[in-house]
């Protein structure tokens, strides 16, 4: 085969590979912003963050509807909202770094670490 | 309440479900720190072969008259038509030891923690009906509806359910349809000749819920991620898993891909199999 279309090839390989390893690492950034709390379970996102924010200084219960659509009602808004944000920082963080890493990389065996 | 894993493993003439059980055992105790079980036909097995399992309890099921057999990939281009013996899986309301149980199947490998909160959620039956083939673009439509015009698809691979009378009755419909399944089969335009528990679930909890969109389950965190038995697992370490992923539309092709710290359901048994016996899954 002509090794300019080998090449060709080859780089197709690498996108195919990049683009499924971009997939999987999304994925396992949203696993790692599901938290449980008072057998309710959220998906963190910047939304919920802002509003328990809004709601927190607030001398209201805080009831929220989780990701099953199931209202709760949260018992330590501030503690809720100071997990919420860790979780969120430590997961976007490490994704930000995952993603760096793979798009810095030019070949299939540096992308997955072989 | 008590709670705790189960695992279903019923060997064939070429798979060692139990070997694969233990694996998935020692993964689970390890990330979720419970308790488990093991439900089984191979106690002789068992006990000669591995004296120092892992399992809290094993319970003995026996074998039924009723046989079938499904070709069994190991990546794309290698098969065997093996028997498949998946027809106790109604029987874990019964034989569960647990309050509060998490239902795995022997391929189901746990690398995370993430369903080790799903314990105290309050719900009755949590299960996947998301799901995501960790391969790009290939179809999924058969993981979505049990057919193209047909109900909900949902994962019998794992489940928590609670002990309770509800859970009970949906039991007791799975093994009704079980028992009744060339009507059911007919009665949901189930292509496949086979039963299969993931067909079984998803009819029970359709009737469950009325035959409309109810809520008699509550979906379980994140999604069931899964690799087809036309791939073949290369390497586990430290909750990172490597395959070779079969590519959309070329048979025998391959691209790489690499998980960490995400629970894979691993079709592919006989690559599985090779990885725990010390050596890579190729």
């Amino acid at each position: 085969m002509d090794e300019r279309i080998e090449k060709a090839f080859a780089v197709a390989n690498y996108m195919a590979t990049l683009a499924n390893q971009k997939r999987i690492i999304l994925e396992e950034y949203n696993q790692q912003l599901i938290y449980y709390v008072e057998g309710a379970t959220f998906k963190i996102t910047p939304d919920l963050i802002s509003f328990v924010k809004t709601m927190c200084d607030r001398p209201f219960d805080l009831i929220l509807i989780d990701a099953n659509n199931l209202p709760v009602k949260i018992s330590n808004p501030k503690q809720f909202l100071n997990d919420i944000i860790q979780k969120y920082d430590n997961a976007s963080l490490e994704y930000f770094s995952k993603y760096l890493d793979i798009k810095s990389k030019r070949k299939i065996a540096d992308i997955i670490d072989l | 309440m008590s709670k705790g894993i189960v695992i279903f493993a019923q060997n064939n003439s070429s798979i060692d479900y139990i070997k694969l059980s233990i694996f998935a055992a020692k993964q689970a105790q390890h990330y979720l720190d419970l308790p488990v079980s093991l439900v089984t036909d191979s106690l002789t097995w068992l006990n000669t072969t591995y004296l120092d399992h892992p399992f809290d309890q094993v319970i003995e099921v026996h074998e039924i008259a009723y046989k079938q057999k499904k070709a069994f990939f190991d990546g794309a281009l290698s098969s065997k038509s093996l028997e498949w013996k998946n027809f106790a899986r109604y029987q874990a309301y019964a034989l569960s030891p647990y309050d509060t149980t998490l239902v795995i199947d022997s391929d189901f490998i746990i690398n995370s923690s993430v369903l080790k909160s799903a314990f105290d959620r309050d719900a009755d039956l949590q299960i996947y009906s998301q799901s995501m083939d960790l391969a790009h673009e290939r179809s999924a439509d058969e993981f979505n509806r049990i057919n193209d015009r047909g109900i909900p698809f949902y994962w019998a691979t794992a489940f928590i359910f609670k002990k309770n009378p509800m859970m009970e009755s949906f039991f007791d419909l799975i093994s009704y349809i079980r028992t009744n399944w060339d009507y059911y089969k007919m009665l949901y335009n189930i292509d496949a000749s086979l039963f299969r528990n993931d067909y079984a679930f998803s009819i029970a909890i359709h009737i469950l819920n009325s035959k409309m969109d109810g809520n008699f389950t509550v979906e379980l965190p994140g999604k069931m991620i899964y690799t087809r038995d036309k791939d073949v697992l290369v390497e586990m370490h430290n909750g990172t898993m490597q395959f070779l992923m079969e590519k959309k539309n070329y048979n025998g092709e391959y691209i790489i891909a690499k998980t960490t710290n995400l629970d894979v359901h691993v079709m592919n048994k006989f690559s599985l199999s090779r990885f725990i016996d010390g050596g890579s899954g190729v």
